[in-house]
């Protein structure tokens, strides 16, 4: 328990301290590293504690970029105003595609998700007065308001402790999620679905709340993502968007909440660094995949808290 | 007759289910009063499992209803049904595999309890976690309460899974073939087990060891392809030409 204090202590000052020391680049990479640790960790509530295994988290993540740059860009709303829009439409598309999808089990359910990603991406491509298509749209980022200080994104120390506290605060929240009653019972059902149901749990109700909440989360990241680009095409809908937060549970360790944040922390720079000079750098994370699938399938964290557990 | 029709726990009403051609149950009445203990037997493919089945609603019936402390409980989902206080422990074990004894057990007894505040701890909730060291004790579970249930033995997964069944206080528990697979030392402690459970709570027992219901229930139901064929004390069912016949095999 003293262990852990330390250990939250430690991290939260080096993160706090990376804020001014790190050199541009690096900055840059930690702040799109903040925002995507969201979206990873909206993933393993999904799948790595409820056993839904979606493969079209990008919707949400396009539906919130456009929530928030769409009121940005046409009625110039402040910061959070778009964010709190942005949010509530990214719900509510949650609760209506989680309506259609939770009943479905298994690769039926993985299915209807691919073709809902799909169906958005064309739509997105399509609808060019809308969403700008492939070219995509771009925008001012409002300022910060609280009352009357106002800070600017487009420093980047700002953006850095402006994206870090929101992935702080979703650890948080999510972590509570978790630790909470509510939390064990997607465990239950992740383990044992019928169990779960024949001792009175509605688990149809608990499914479709844990892919709200991860549509929120994965909504959140995406909405970051388009305050700190400026921007958002119909790229955001991509499917290949979907595939990372598969990866980066698998990699890190579905179940374990920050595993997945390890994930990011892995992968990401391989994709900043060496995708600059190297076209075939996703070959690097298929060997990473592969490694980490046959010599630790719990994935780096799940594998490191066995061993604690063990000792 | 009105004190007798308020003690009835649990009612079928010419229940009736089919699979495609397959009559699996055909008009079965039962009614089994609060406090005994109903084994129902028969040779396989009678349909015990598939009264089960309905009864708990994983399966909705072709025709016929089911009372439950006089409600109907008809095509209600399974776990609405489960809330009303009737649980399962099925002829396959149904744990949650890769979570600890403790646990299992405390997801039933969580079932009972409202919490006002969705996003406490739980860790908090002491009064959860003093009924599932109870209910350990009660089964024989307690020294392997923090054992992840995969690593069990069958006859401790069989226990842990009549463990989560009790979890969740049923007024009514249904258990389906509980002694199957176990070593006789298990078969022992299970069949105890259940006798004791009979003093509290209603029992429906499906069993093929013939020497464990006759010992145990209060009252027997026979069935055989989809039918009731006998119903009554295990002597008067020992005594039953159709059942010897049916059950037990025709003597020349």
């Amino acid at each position: 328990m003293k262990n852990r204090l330390i250990l939250y202590v430690l991290v939260l000052v080096i993160l706090f301290s990376l804020g001014f020391t790190l050199p541009t680049d690096m900055r840059s990479l930690s702040i799109d590293i903040f925002i995507f640790a969201i979206y990873a960790m909206a993933y393993d509530i999904l799948y790595g504690y409820t056993g839904q295994f979606s493969y079209g988290q990008a919707v949400f993540f396009g539906v919130a970029a456009y929530g928030l740059l769409l009121p940005v860009l046409h009625t110039n709303t402040n910061l959070w105003v778009s964010l709190t829009i942005a949010l509530v439409i990214t719900v509510v598309f949650g609760i209506v595609l989680g309506f259609l999808a939770v009943r479905l089990g298994g690769a039926y359910f993985v299915i209807i998700t691919i073709i809902f990603n799909l169906t958005f991406y064309l739509i997105a491509l399509d609808w060019i007065w809308l969403t700008g298509g492939d070219d995509g749209l771009t925008f001012r980022a409002p300022k910060i308001e609280f009352g009357v200080f106002s800070l600017s994104l487009y420093d980047p120390v700002v953006t850095y402790y402006f994206m870090l506290s929101f992935l702080l605060a979703s650890y948080l929240i999510l972590k509570r999620l978790i630790s909470s009653p509510i939390g064990k019972v997607l465990i239950a059902i992740r383990e044992n679905e019928e169990r779960a149901q024949l001792i009175g749990y509605n688990v149809f109700r608990y499914k479709l709340l844990a892919y709200v909440v991860s549509a929120l989360f994965t909504g959140l990241s995406g909405a970051l993502y388009s305050l700190r680009t400026r921007y958002a095409s119909a790229d955001y809908f991509n499917i290949a968007l979907s595939v990372q937060p598969i990866i980066w549970t698998l990699v890190g360790g579905a179940g374990t909440l920050t595993g997945p944040i390890v994930g990011v922390i892995l992968i990401n720079p391989l994709i900043y660094y060496i995708g600059v000079w190297w076209k075939h750098y996703l070959s690097i994370i298929g060997a990473l995949m592969i490694f980490v699938v046959i010599y630790s399938p719990k994935g780096i964290v799940g594998n490191l808290i066995n061993k604690i557990e063990k000792s | 007759m009105k004190d007798s029709e308020k003690s009835i726990i649990i009612e079928t009403h010419e229940l009736t289910k089919s699979f495609g051609g397959l009559v699996a149950l055909n008009n079965v009445n039962l009614r089994i009063p609060k406090g005994e203990l109903r084994a129902i037997i028969g040779p396989n493919g009678a349909g015990k499992s598939t009264l089960l089945n309905t009864i708990t609603g994983r399966l909705t019936p072709t025709s016929g209803e089911i009372y439950f402390l006089g409600e109907k409980i008809t095509g209600l989902p399974p776990h609405e049904i489960a809330r009303r206080g009737i649980a399962l422990s099925l002829q396959i074990v149904q744990v949650f595999p890769n979570l600890s004894v403790f646990d299992n057990i405390w997801l039933g007894v969580k079932m009972r309890f409202k919490t006002r505040n969705p996003f406490i701890h739980w860790r908090q909730l002491k009064v959860i976690e003093e009924k599932v060291i109870e209910i350990c004790k009660k089964i024989g579970l307690e020294n392997k309460i923090d054992e992840i249930a995969s690593n069990l033995s069958h006859g401790d997964q069989r226990l842990l899974d009549i463990a989560i069944a009790l979890s969740t206080n049923p007024k009514l528990l249904l258990l389906d073939e509980p002694l199957a697979g176990l070593s006789v030392k298990e078969r022992r402690h299970v069949s105890n087990l259940i006798k004791e459970l009979s003093q509290e709570k209603t029992i429906i027992l499906i069993e093929h060891d013939i020497d464990a219901v006759m010992r145990l229930a209060d009252r027997i139901t026979v069935l055989d392809r989809g039918r009731v064929i006998a119903e009554g004390t295990p002597r008067e069912i020992s005594e039953d030409r159709q059942v010897q016949e049916v059950y037990i095999g025709s003597r020349e």
